[in-house]
């Protein structure tokens, strides 16, 4: 395992948003300015079965709000599967390093706790984008 | 990959969405920003039927999603391209004459992008037009969408 700052996101393909991993809404996520993480997502279909995400390549982000220019977008070569040892790309069990050291984030957050911002999952396949998930969540300052 | 394909069931009779055959109406369909869908629809006579209603008398399909009844408004989404509908290649069970329908959708317009702006997700109305070769026009589907919003790829 990485020694990374792990998370884990079960996400339901068919209503774009996070799930807990019994399928329930599951709680906004906390990402920590200047943190190093891995994030671990469970792509499951409706009936919480992984979705075979073969041949795919992925693109992770995070803005401000829908429609700003992303803190940071995580590109394919950052989704490294030998981070997670369970990882298993036809189960739908994949992986990203997010490197949270940005200064655009610190200049978001300049001298408050938290905000709030956006995150966004995709999926590139035979030529078509797709969105796997959608969500907001909390991001906090910390005391350098 | 079925990922992007959203299965609907369509009383012909109230222009609405069903589950079949117990009348249980759907949730809102709903649509990420800048997907693009295909929707496939069976269409039956009523509710509680399982019969298929024939529309191949019907020549011309159009596809609205917006926000406001206002005549003077611009959808966020209008689809008029005939390609968009019952193409075989989207769906190969696609049969108007058997009332089994494909709707190419994409979700992704700049008038979409301006009345959402930044909420996380916003309620639409979506409908489905038909007119036949004299230019009698039916509501085939006139149901709620939500569109939820999302940073772009």
């Amino acid at each position: 395992m990485s020694t990374r700052h792990n998370k884990v996101h079960f996400l339901n393909t068919s209503i774009t948003t996070l799930t807990t991993s019994n399928g329930s809404k599951a709680d906004t996520p906390i990402y920590f300015y200047k943190d190093n993480m891995l994030l671990r997502f469970f792509v499951n279909d409706n009936n919480g079965t992984g979705i075979d995400l073969t041949a795919a390549t992925f693109e992770f982000k995070i803005a401000e709000s829908y429609n700003t220019t992303p803190f940071l977008t995580v590109s394919n070569s950052d989704f490294i599967l030998a981070d997670w040892v369970d990882s298993n790309i036809t189960l739908g069990k994949i992986c990203c390093r997010v490197d949270m050291n940005q200064a655009a984030i610190s200049t978001y957050l300049n001298a408050t706790q938290q905000k709030n911002a956006q995150a966004a999952l995709w999926m590139t396949l035979g030529g078509i984008n797709y969105c796997l998930v959608s969500f907001p969540f909390i991001l906090k300052n910390i005391i350098i | 990959m079925s990922l992007n394909t959203k299965n609907i069931t369509i009383d012909a009779d109230r222009a609405t969405t069903i589950v079949a055959p117990n009348n249980a109406v759907l949730q809102p369909i709903s649509f990420v920003r800048g997907n693009e869908y295909i929707v496939l629809a069976n269409v039956y006579s009523n509710a509680s039927s399982t019969e298929l209603v024939p529309l191949s008398i019907y020549d011309n399909f159009e596809l609205i999603i917006g926000r406001t009844y206002n005549p003077s408004a611009t959808p966020v989404t209008l689809i008029t391209d005939q390609s968009k509908f019952n193409n075989v290649t989207d769906y190969p069970q696609a049969n108007v004459a058997s009332g089994i329908l494909s709707m190419r959708v994409n979700v992704g317009s700049n008038a979409l992008t301006t009345d959402i702006g930044n909420n996380t997700s916003q309620s639409y109305t979506m409908e489905v037009i038909l007119t036949n070769n004299v230019g009698g026009k039916v509501m085939l589907l006139d149901t709620t969408a939500t569109i939820i919003n999302c940073i772009q790829i």
